[in-house]
């Protein structure tokens, strides 16, 4: 509010204050914090890629100023560290790999 | 039936999209089944089948979603067949107290003693897939397209002809059970130092 303003409304002005701008209102919604019970509820979506109704910077800047959110996300991202590992190095048996050509390409012979 | 000139292209389409994602279908349906065998037999019939309607599938597209659906069709007939029936979900398991409960009760214990979840790492792998072929199928399923293949919820609906919904809610609850589970094995090992508020 400029110094203007503030006098006419000291001075009794009928005028409302200016309504922000356009580019005000959005720029102020983006920075609009999320609570810590919000942040929580959408780790999941968060990690997931998915998420809906709260953009993932909100989340993000949270979890990064948040001393007590911070460890869920955390432990979220750890469990998912070890199940991704849990399978690593896992491959199809050469044999199998090689029954299945066999199999295409029988199937592909008869299809003639 | 295809044409005998189309033949060699047809093969060779269907050998550079659809086979490089054996090893994944391998895994997704040793997880799903629990047995090699089962799971060796349902690969096979997977990729035959998949060759079989290669005509039906539009070259790229979600070839690796398509070829799960399969996957997992095929595992739920011989399922069928075998007359086995999914485990119900005990109490007992499930820690999770709904949607509504936000806050994991397993990481209030966890980050007093362990906020930065070192503890997972002396985990070893075995020990992460009993625990996940001990999950209900239905859990199971959403958590390995999920956390082990990496599909979106969109694409887990479609695979599983559910709501997208009830893909978020099978997911939570999934690893809610799972990181119980792992949790649980953790203390009783010594990994991290159990919540004297536990029951």
């Amino acid at each position: 509010m400029t110094l203007f303003d503030r006098l006419k409304q000291l001075l009794g002005g009928s005028q409302a204050p200016p309504s922000p701008s356009g580019e005000e209102k959005k720029s102020s919604a983006a920075c609009k914090p999320i609570s810590c019970m919000e942040a929580i509820a959408k780790v999941h979506e968060y990690l997931d890629g998915e998420l809906d109704g709260v953009s993932h910077e909100e989340v993000a800047h949270h979890f990064s100023i948040c001393k007590k959110c911070y460890p869920h996300l955390r432990l979220e991202e750890r469990f998912r560290e070890l199940l991704q590992r849990s399978q690593e190095g896992e491959a199809c048996p050469e044999r199998l790999r090689e029954q299945v050509l066999e199999l295409l390409a029988a199937e592909a012979g008869e299809s003639r | 039936m295809t044409e005998p000139g189309k033949e060699p292209t047809r093969k060779a389409d269907f050998h550079e999209e659809a086979l490089p994602h054996m090893d994944a279908v391998f895994r997704f349906v040793l997880r799903l089944s629990a047995s090699r065998d089962v799971a060796e037999d349902i690969v096979q019939e997977t990729f035959l089948r998949a060759f079989r309607s290669w005509d039906k599938y539009t070259p790229g597209t979600q070839c690796k979603s398509w070829l799960f659906t399969i996957c997992r069709n095929v595992f739920l007939r011989q399922r069928e067949r075998g007359q086995r029936h999914d485990e119900i979900v005990s109490e007992n398991v499930d820690r999770s107290s709904g949607p509504f409960d936000v806050v994991n009760p397993v990481w209030v214990g966890a980050m007093k003693a362990d906020p930065e979840g070192e503890f997972f790492d002396s985990i070893v792998d075995d020990v992460v897939l009993q625990q996940i072929q001990g999950l209900p199928e239905d859990y199971r399923t959403a958590v390995l397209l999920s956390d082990l293949e990496g599909f979106s919820y969109q694409e887990i609906a479609e695979m599983t002809d559910v709501p997208v919904g009830t893909v978020k809610s099978r997911l939570f609850r999934g690893r809610r059970i799972l990181q119980g589970a792992l949790y649980d094995y953790a203390v009783s090992m010594g990994y991290i130092k159990g919540s004297a508020d536990e029951t």
